[in-house]
């Protein structure tokens, strides 16, 4: 055979490329199981507002960049974990009988629901997020009016999350102002109800801001005003209860790099589609209710008000959208993220409610 | 900023066929092509409110992604197209045997190599377009070409397409 260039053509152009019928529902049900994904593991491990960009870095970064490579030098290693070796993926881990039993604790499942699906993983995190500095809620009653979040002295950087870089190109408005005397790139996303704001201090210490609720002039001024130490890792808001912010307690960074993880899906007595993802990880209920309306649900669609409610006798974020997102922590080690289409507050914390412990032989719980 | 929803679905509907066929051009068979493409198409609809042309950034992950792929595996996977029996008296499907075997060239090339021929005879882009998908220059892609083109025709000449484990295709 005289192999020519348009041999090669015709060859490839005969390839049969009948589309599966349910590609794009598949597409779509995996995408949205990616945001909810990423989703947690930003508020279990720390970012809330970071998690504006950290779900979309994992997912850039596993199609495109390999990984995150640090674009600048993290000085204060005790506070932000070493980024990932490149090409290797943030998060990975096996699935099975085995992870099933030795998550037991977290296999929480509706008791009768037939249709109900469960995977069970033996998470490894191998791109810890950054260190949370602060996390700050203004309240109007149970619902959240305003939040702020900021991640340093280490934090990731716009070209580590991929929204800046080679081949890049950011859909939403990008500007460049000053913050604390020193210039910041910000990040504004149309619709959504928050403004993300990167910047290195004099120290070199890297930061990351997140505020939402307030007009954007507000937003600069109050990250104008805070304090921040770099060694301590804090941030410091002046006059935080005069201007009726609650300053959230900090929550531990994770000490380890492995957990498990539990996914679920089903539909309720009322034939809603339940999401359901259960990890272990420390007390991030409070960075999620602030971050959660600037967060990728906004993106999603699950755009707020965020509200802090009560779900089985524990603290819990709740979002009101097309799908209803709560998320709050079952026990000091267990956190719980659920979406509920098309339910309202009573409806999800009705399957909330119904939740209890399943057997790791479960039947319902994929072996393979 | 785009919409997910039905602009996602309209997308898939209208790209995905030329999208299958580059993916599995890419990884040499249709079962995972099928599941590249979706693997894809999942992280697309993740950052899709900001992606401004979803057919590149897909082709640029297909790419990127089908190379990884084959770097991650410790096993060689199984590959019909590599199971196909050559058959031994010329009939009427000596045109498809053909084809068949170009296709199992270019499955067997280096992952780069791969890539160049598949944008750039497949989807036809340009020398510029396919450096700017791969992210690498267009000194690059001639090169790559026509060392493609250098082996595929051996490939072909040879005729025992059978293709190499993960690590020689990577190198």
């Amino acid at each position: 055979m005289n192999l020519d260039e348009q041999s090669v053509v015709d060859a490839l152009h005969d390839i049969d490329a009948t589309i599966p019928s349910d590609l794009a529902s598949r597409a779509r049900a995996g995408g949205r199981r990616r945001l909810i994904r990423g989703r947690i593991y930003a508020a279990a491990g720390v970012v809330a507002l970071a998690a504006v960009a950290t779900p979309v870095a994992l997912a850039l970064t596993s199609s495109g960049k390999a990984s995150i490579e640090p674009a600048h030098q993290h000085l204060y290693p005790g506070l932000y974990a070493p980024p990932p070796s490149p090409g290797s993926e943030c998060n990975s881990g096996t699935a099975g009988k085995t992870p099933a039993e030795g998550y037991s604790d977290l296999l929480l499942l509706p008791p009768a629901a037939t249709d109900a699906s469960a995977l069970v993983r033996a998470q490894s995190w191998n791109c810890l997020p950054a260190h949370v500095a602060l996390t700050a809620l203004k309240m109007r009653g149970q619902d959240v009016a305003a939040g702020l979040v900021v991640d340093g002295p280490n934090a990731p950087t716009p070209e580590e999350v991929n929204l800046s870089g080679p081949g890049v190109h950011f859909a939403g408005q990008l500007g460049q102002l000053a913050i604390r005397g020193r210039a910041a790139a910000e990040y504004t996303w149309p619709g959504a109800d928050h403004t993300d704001v990167y910047w290195t201090e004099a120290d070199g210490g890297q930061w990351f801001a997140t505020v939402s609720g307030m007009p954007r002039a507000q937003a600069v001024d109050l990250l104008d005003r805070i304090d921040l130490d770099s060694h301590a890792g804090t941030a410091t808001l002046p006059g935080a209860a005069s201007d009726g912010w609650t300053v959230e307690p900090s929550a531990d960074d994770p000490a380890r790099t492995g957990h498990g993880v539990v996914f679920a899906n089903w539909r309720d007595p009322q034939a809603h589609k339940v999401d359901l993802t259960v990890m272990q990880g420390p007390d991030r209920v409070s960075q999620f209710a602030a971050g959660a309306p600037a967060g990728p649900y906004a993106i999603a669609g699950y755009v707020g008000p965020m509200k802090v409610i009560t779900v089985r006798g524990h603290r819990a974020a709740y979002g009101v959208g097309r799908s209803a997102v709560v998320f709050w922590q079952e026990s000091p080690d267990v956190e719980v993220l659920m979406s509920v289409e098309g339910a309202d507050e009573t409806e999800i914390q009705q399957v909330a409610e119904s939740l209890t412990l399943a057997s790791p032989n479960d039947p319902r719980i994929s072996k393979n | 900023m785009r919409e997910r929803g039905s602009d996602f679905d309209d997308f898939v509907m209208s790209a995905a066929s030329g999208l299958l066929r580059t993916s599995i051009a890419l990884t040499g068979d249709r079962s995972s092509g099928e599941d590249l493409l979706q693997d894809v198409l999942e992280r697309l609809y993740v950052a899709w409110p900001r992606i401004d042309d979803p057919v590149a950034y897909a082709r640029r992950a297909l790419a990127n992604a089908s190379a990884n792929r084959w770097r991650s595996r410790s096993r060689r996977p199984e590959n019909p197209m590599a199971n196909v029996p050559e058959r031994s008296v010329p009939d009427h499907s000596d045109t498809h045997d053909e084809r068949d075997r170009v296709r199992r060239a270019v499955a067997a090339l280096p992952s780069r190599q791969r890539a160049v021929i598949v944008l750039r005879f497949l989807d036809d882009l340009s020398e510029s377009e396919t450096a700017r998908t791969l992210g690498c220059s267009t000194g690059t892609v001639k090169s790559q070409a026509a060392r493609a083109l250098v082996s595929l025709r051996r490939l072909v000449a040879e005729g025992d397409v059978s293709l190499p484990t993960p690590d020689r295709r990577s190198r």
